[in-house]
């Protein structure tokens, strides 16, 4: 006996635009409340004394921390240093990992010769490796962009030399068939095929670069966000401390979006994963 | 229906919970009464200093060895203490462990590593007992935001501070930073980097400051670099900065290589810059616990730790358990002079530089009387005056 089977169209067959919008809307709204109540939940356990108000000053206080440290120039300093450290880290160790990845995804020798190796750095904290680099880079900026860049290679080449031995053997059997040479294949069907997962890769890198930045200007540095926060810490200033906190998870955050922001210009035809940047 | 139950629950427990945190902390237990001050055998005239004294020669305040005479707690007593590292200056709490010291008084000592800064808010919390630390600038910032937290104990004085050809911990330069290395002018120093682990909220930015003013500069005219202690030695070698305070024992270093190094600047002579400070759950709600920790720390400089102690098998070997050090480590540097004794007027000077370099965030001096007491030395050595 067969059944067949009726199916209404639904909301999103009949009323395809308005859906969209309704849904882009809704990504929004609750991207957005999720902190919001996340901050008048913070704001009211320090008001009820739920929490002591001293260890975990309310948001309320950080917006005079914040004006202070405005006034007095340390907040743009630390800002500024931070995110030029961050983004010249970021860019020397993307591209590196990116060549590398791709070169290795694309060559089973290049793998055989130096995957091992390779691995065998990649699990090594780079913190670990602080000394060494003070030692050859000094104590100034370039150890900190040095090291965030060794972190940041890691990350990105994992990535990169993963999504391209992704790439289905189907693609590239349809290429071999319309006899593309090995530039053609990179061009047309590799870089195409693995770009979704290369920039997720990035993305993640983006915030291990931050997360490196704020450990070694934690140990290292007298200046950035992490000195920022460190410094509020040993000097019992703990609104500067939260506002330094604060400010780091928002620099990750955009520049994580930045990242999310350059690869929609790349890879259009993938789905939307991200309430701000929609679709 | 059920939702609205739900929600009425949820309201239930929040007002609940805000009641809780609100007023229903456990109330403070009566503080216990010591008692009159009493005088105390073997501790005379010269166990207690008048504060107001700071003449680098004068007697370090000691008593008899074995007193003040231990008087046990009629109950065990636990005592939560933190210190940022196993420093060597910490040998009067080591030794009087290893020695009983503490259990003469029915204490024990729970010793765990927590940098000061984190130790602050768990001792005004009552989490912590008793904390080792400086008289930094997070102390001040803590006490001025209402942290109930008291000085009661100093750590060491350096007698030879004032004697720059002595090698020791203090300010230590580079010689060729100078036009005549040979005969180094201070003035120079002035637009020259500094190496510190806290930078200007240490304790040591205050005699950093005093050191630089005895020729005519201040820490102000210096850049100052923040580095761990164990780095600034390597960063002074690889011309990264041209001047660090170098702490024990990475003053040895600098000190083994004469030609390239200068010591020019010691610590304040005299003046403890550090040393144990007690939260209220020790001062208000267990002061005989307090006096208790107090009497056997001063017993055990009395009895083990006048003089140079380092070369007491005994000694060094509580030292070598306690710090995790090596014995041929301890032995490298000379034996400290520690005084429990806490000067007039060091916290003010502390508190000047501090507010000049903005890492308070007040303007006006903190009063000595809101984070020093120095009520328990003096009752442990029968100071009636106190």
């Amino acid at each position: 006996m067969s059944t067949t089977l009726y199916r209404r169209p639904g909301v999103a067959e009949l009323h395809p635009v308005r859906t969209r919008r309704r849904w882009n809307a809704t990504k929004v709204v609750l991207g957005v409340s999720v902190p919001v109540g996340f901050v008048v939940l913070w704001q009211l356990s320090a008001v009820l004394e739920w929490v002591d108000p001293f260890l975990y000053p309310p948001p309320s206080r950080l917006i005079p921390g914040l004006v202070a440290l405005w006034e007095d120039g340390k907040l743009v300093e630390a800002t500024v240093t931070s995110v030029r450290r961050v983004i010249l880290g970021y860019l020397l160790g993307a591209a590196g990992g990116l060549v590398v990845g791709l070169l290795m995804g694309m060559s089973r020798v290049l793998r055989a010769a130096l995957e091992p190796f390779s691995w065998a750095w990649y699990t090594v904290p780079k913190l670990a490796l602080l000394p060494i680099f003070l030692t050859i880079f000094g104590f100034g900026d370039t150890s900190v962009v040095v090291l965030i860049a060794a972190t940041v290679y890691f990350f990105v080449w994992i990535s990169v030399m993963s999504a391209v031995m992704a790439v289905p053997t189907g693609y590239r059997e349809a290429a071999l068939m319309l006899r593309a040479n090995r530039w053609e294949m990179f061009r047309h069907v590799l870089l195409p095929a693995a770009l979704p997962e290369i920039f997720v890769g990035l993305r993640i890198s983006a915030g291990v670069s931050v997360l490196m930045l704020v450990g070694i200007e934690f140990v290292i540095s007298d200046q950035g966000l992490g000195y920022l926060i460190e410094q509020g810490r040993t000097l019992l200033l703990l609104e500067q401390s939260y506002v330094g906190i604060v400010l780091v998870a928002l620099i990750g955050y955009l520049f994580a979006l930045l990242v999310k922001a350059i690869g929609r210009l790349f890879i259009r035809w993938t789905s939307d994963d991200n309430a701000i940047i929609p679709t | 229906m059920s939702r609205f139950r739900v929600l009425g629950a949820a309201l239930l427990l929040l007002s609940a919970a805000a009641c809780g945190g609100g007023g229903g902390e456990p109330s403070a237990a009566p503080a216990t009464d010591l008692g009159a001050v009493v005088p105390v055998e073997g501790c005379g005239p010269d166990s207690y200093v008048d504060p107001a004294d700071l003449s680098p020669d004068r007697k370090i305040a000691r008593c008899e060895a074995g007193t003040p005479e231990a008087q046990p707690l009629k109950e065990p007593a636990t005592i939560r203490m933190t210190s940022a590292s196993r420093s060597s200056s910490l040998a009067p709490i080591f030794v009087g462990m290893a020695q009983g010291e503490f259990e003469k008084e029915n204490l024990k000592i729970e010793f765990s590593v927590l940098p000061f800064a984190d130790a602050m808010p768990q001792l005004a919390a009552g989490r912590v007992d008793v904390s080792y630390g400086g008289t930094e600038a997070g102390l001040f910032n803590a006490v001025s935001q209402g942290l109930d937290i008291k000085w009661v104990l100093g750590n060491f004085v350096e007698p030879k501070a004032a004697d720059l050809s002595q090698p020791q911990t203090g300010l230590w330069a580079r010689r060729d930073i100078f036009s005549d290395p040979a005969d180094p002018d201070l003035k120079e120093l002035k637009g020259k980097t500094l190496g510190s682990t806290v930078g200007a909220a240490s304790a040591i930015a205050y005699p950093m400051d005093k050191a630089l003013r005895e020729h005519g500069i201040t820490l102000g005219d210096m850049e100052i670099k923040q580095l761990p202690a164990a780095d600034l030695m390597t960063a002074l070698s690889n011309k990264a900065i041209d001047t660090a305070w170098l702490l024990d024992p990475y003053w040895l270093t600098a000190a083994d290589q004469p030609d390239s190094y200068v010591l020019v600047g010691g610590q304040p002579a005299g003046e403890t810059l550090g040393g144990f400070y007690a939260g209220k759950s020790m001062i208000e709600e267990r002061p005989e616990v307090l006096q208790a920790f107090v009497r056997a720390y001063i017993r055990t400089v009395n009895t083990y730790l006048d003089g140079d102690y380092i070369k007491d098998d005994k000694v060094l070997d509580a030292m070598a358990e306690g710090t995790q050090q090596p014995r041929d480590s301890l032995t490298r540097t000379p034996s400290l002079t520690f005084d429990w004794e806490i000067r007039q007027g060091t916290g003010e000077s502390e508190q000047k530089v501090f507010i000049a370099f903005k890492t308070v965030k007040y303007a006006d001096v903190i009063a000595e009387d809101r984070y020093v007491d120095r009520s328990f030395y003096a009752r442990a050595v029968g100071h009636s005056a106190s």
